[in-house]
């Protein structure tokens, strides 16, 4: 097997989480580096510098939105499924997502604390940040007191696309006025994507994990009669979209849920009247099934297409009975996770990459993606804290290759 | 202002249960399109154990849930024409009347009434019936709230100028009959007058409609004399706000005849004697702004839901036994659907003990509430 490096995001030792990793405009490789638990916990922007083969800090979220940790109300900690490239002109846009309570607060809930003036998140906020000249060009108010959980950008209608957190409202922003507008609510689970098809259409899920599409020709938000594959033992709830990725044509995507036993899925937007989705099947092992799990244990995440066509994604292998413990940390030495190379064209799969950090597993792959020679990186959650990436080197295939950019978080 | 406390038990509902209930027979039917599912008028018809609701939206829909026996449905009796917001339900002995209103106007629309549904987990044969115009109400205009009498009176608002009409339906040909503005222009006013009214109104036991308009002040209509009275009281409000203040939810205690208030934009807490004309201040539930929808319970306790549509809304609960105000959090069903609700526009306590909540958010559940219970006075458990 091919062999990963893991960069630790040894600049913030508090650095819990690693919920989002993109390519950038540049074609390279941008991560955000989470404070989720710690009170005033703040998100940085670290990116792989190839020359030194490490990570630089190349921003502080929480000052450039003008929301530093110490103001007692729950921080700017994170940016979630929400960085949106944009390869015109070479802006990263983010979003930031809230969790941390405030400095000094042992307990943040943005449900009970909502409204309250001295605790609660008081919005999300939008960078758009140059990576030409590694600079804030600027920021905004996003979302008012809520998170953003995923974004992403329709370049050719200048428009941002969201879900929020906690209440899962779906907005549009709008890059030249720099408004936003909700379009209402979804349901009661965040789905984690939101992409956008060739025609300029946004799909995203609700709680029950049936597709909803905004059709910007027609201005609506509409739930369509497709649904995310899942297991036949389970009814849809839950099914939401976890990671969502472009096939290199741009034809179809494939994903899968933000829920146990997941099954991969492809879907084609443009056919017919609301898409077709096709199941192809599970990627995890059989387990125990009168037994709840956690999704940490139970996780796939990660995809991403190499230069070579194929498909990468990351999936937990566990032994027997580490679904009986109470969360991954306890299942420490009875799990892995592994980097899959899948030909969509047959189907084939094999085992490509094992994952690992310093004295620990590799868990939890939140996003992968590729950069600008090719190489494959890999976000990673969860201890040992700092959290950080995994590299995985490809074979050489030139520069330049990180295009067609992946304009959704 | 000091019979009251408050307290709170975590972030969500945990005094009770509650029940989201999807807009369709589940398993068997979709819900209606998801931004066409904000429910805003309920009705109960307690003959045929049934719960009528319009929503509103891109299209209003009328619906009806059964909910007992072998029932668990809630089924869509289609659009109602040229409508994209139903504002008051009444039930007659034949028919369920539903006021809706639309861009070009509004109307009274009725419906057959539907007996008692069953055998719903085996077999099942559901007809859908013509919506029958009664009558047009403002025209050219919305209604923006209304109420039914249970002797076939429906007293409504037009949109605008306010004017305070009605309708007798027990007539051969029912007609609008418009009484006035509640908010009519003052004599010395030298410029243009803009009406401000609350569209929610409240029926006593009387039989007087109670509502509010220009300076947060009660209005009544009386029906025996005919006339709009502006004698009432002010509503409670904080200083300096009286101009944007009115009723947003009412609740009449029919044993008692006590009205309940609540306000906007204040989110204040009231309660209102329409035979003394007192009005008793009972606190402020929530930290939250506007309190949209309350009801009465069999045993007094009050309940209600405050907050805007831009909120994370709470449920609250008034004990006049104690004089006790509690939020009791956030909305949350597990049991059925696993959703949070957010925003509630109507409710009403069912002849069985249970309440009803409409949703009014994108994607709305109908929601049933089965509070909690004390144990009687002088019973102990062993």
């Amino acid at each position: 097997m091919t062999t990963a490096r893991f960069y630790q995001f040894e600049h913030q030792p508090a650095s819990d989480s690693c919920w989002s990793l993109h390519t950038g405009p540049d074609g390279r490789i941008y991560a955000a580096s989470c404070c989720e638990y710690a009170g005033g916990g703040e998100a940085k922007i670290v990116r792989y510098n190839d020359a030194t083969d490490s990570l630089d800090t190349v921003l502080n979220v929480a000052e450039a939105a003008g929301e530093p940790g110490n103001t007692g109300r729950a921080s700017q900690c994170k940016i979630h499924y929400s960085f949106a490239p944009s390869a015109e002109d070479g802006i990263l846009y983010m979003a930031t997502h809230l969790s941390a309570p405030g400095m000094g607060v042992r307990r943040y809930s943005p449900w009970s604390d909502w409204k309250d003036d001295r605790r609660s998140f008081p919005h999300s906020v939008l960078i758009a940040f140059d990576t030409k000249t590694d600079t804030v060009a600027w920021t905004s108010a996003f979302i008012p007191r809520e998170g953003c959980r995923c974004l992403a950008l329709d370049a050719a209608r200048r428009r941002l696309y969201a879900v929020s957190y906690p209440r899962d409202h779906f907005w549009i922003f709008d890059l030249d006025k720099r408004t936003i507008r909700d379009l209402g609510r979804l349901g009661s689970v965040n789905s984690q994507v939101v992409f956008t098809d060739r025609r300029g259409r946004a799909f995203t899920t609700n709680g029950d994990g049936q597709l909803v599409r905004y059709d910007p020709e027609t201005d609506r938000l509409l739930e369509i009669p497709v649904r995310v594959p899942h297991a036949p033992y389970l009814d849809g709830w839950h099914s939401v979209f976890y990671d969502v990725v472009a096939s290199p044509e741009g034809d179809c995507v494939y994903g899968v849920p933000w829920t146990v036993d997941p099954h991969l899925f492809r879907y084609w937007p443009e056919e017919g009247e609301f898409g077709r989705m096709e199941d192809l099947g599970p990627v995890h092992q059989r387990r125990d099934l009168t037994m709840p799990v956690a999704f940490y244990l139970d996780h796939c995440g990660g995809l991403v297409f190499g230069t070579d066509g194929k498909l990468y994604f990351a999936i937990t292998r566990w032994q027997d009975g580490a679904e009986f413990r109470q969360c991954e940390h306890d299942a420490k030495g009875l799990m892995e996770t592994v980097v899959v190379q899948m030909d969509v064209r047959t189907g084939e799969k094999r085992d490509f990459v094992r994952l690992l950090k310093p004295g620990s597993f590799g868990n939890y792959v939140s996003r992968g993606a590729r950069d600008k020679f090719g190489n494959l990186f890999f976000g990673q959650v969860n201890r040992p804290i700092p959290v950080g990436l995994s590299r995985v080197p490809m074979p050489a295939a030139g520069t330049g290759v990180h295009l067609p950019l992946r304009t959704w978080g | 202002m000091n019979s009251y406390s408050t307290k709170r038990t975590g972030d969500f509902v945990s005094d009770g249960i509650m029940l989201a209930l999807p807009l369709c027979f589940p398993g068997q039917s979709l819900p209606p399109p998801a931004d066409e599912t904000l429910i805003g008028a309920l009705a109960e018809d307690a003959a045929n154990m049934a719960i009528y609701l319009g929503t509103s939206g891109r299209a209003a829909h009328a619906m009806v849930a059964a909910t007992h026996a072998d029932s668990g449905v809630i089924q869509d009796l289609g659009v109602i024409p040229d409508a994209d917001r139903v504002d008051a339900i009444g039930i007659g002995e034949e028919w369920v009347y539903f006021v809706a209103s639309g861009p070009l106007g509004s109307a009274l629309w009725r419906h057959p009434r539907l007996e008692l549904a069953a055998f719903l987990i085996q077999e099942w044969g559901m007809a859908r019936s013509e919506f029958i115009k009664v009558c047009d109400l403002c025209a050219n205009r919305r209604v923006t709230g209304a109420v039914f009498t249970p002797e076939g009176r429906l007293y409504g608002l037009c949109e605008g100028d306010g004017q305070f009409f009605m309708l007798n339906l027990t007539a051969e040909h029912p007609a609008v009959e418009v009484v006035g503005p509640v908010d009519p222009p003052p004599k010395s006013l030298d410029r243009p007058h803009r009406p401000f009214f609350s569209s929610r109104m409240v029926l006593d036991r009387g039989g007087r409609v109670w509502g509010t308009s220009g300076s947060a002040n009660l209005w009544h209509y009386d029906p025996q004399s005919c006339q709009l009275v502006f004698s009432g009281p002010r509503v409670l409000c904080a200083a300096g706000r009286e101009a944007h203040s009115t009723v947003s939810a009412w609740a009449v205690d029919p044993v008692s005849g006590l009205i309940y208030g609540g306000t906007s934009p204040d989110g204040f807490f009231f309660k209102f004697n329409p035979e003394t004309r007192q009005m008793t201040p009972l606190g402020k539930p929530t930290r939250l702004d506007e309190i949209h929808c309350l009801t009465v319970s069999h045993d007094g306790r009050v309940y209600g839901m405050a907050g805007t549509t831009e909120d994370i809304g709470h449920l609250f609960v008034y004990d006049p036994a104690t004089g006790a105000l509690a939020d009791l959090g956030v909305p949350v069903s597990t049991l059925s659907v696993r959703q949070y609700g957010y925003h509630f526009r109507s409710a009403l306590t069912m002849a069985g003990g249970e309440i009803c909540f409409g949703q009014h958010e994108r994607a709305s559940h109908l929601w049933l509430y089965f509070p909690s219970f004390s144990l009687a006075q002088g019973r102990k458990l062993a």
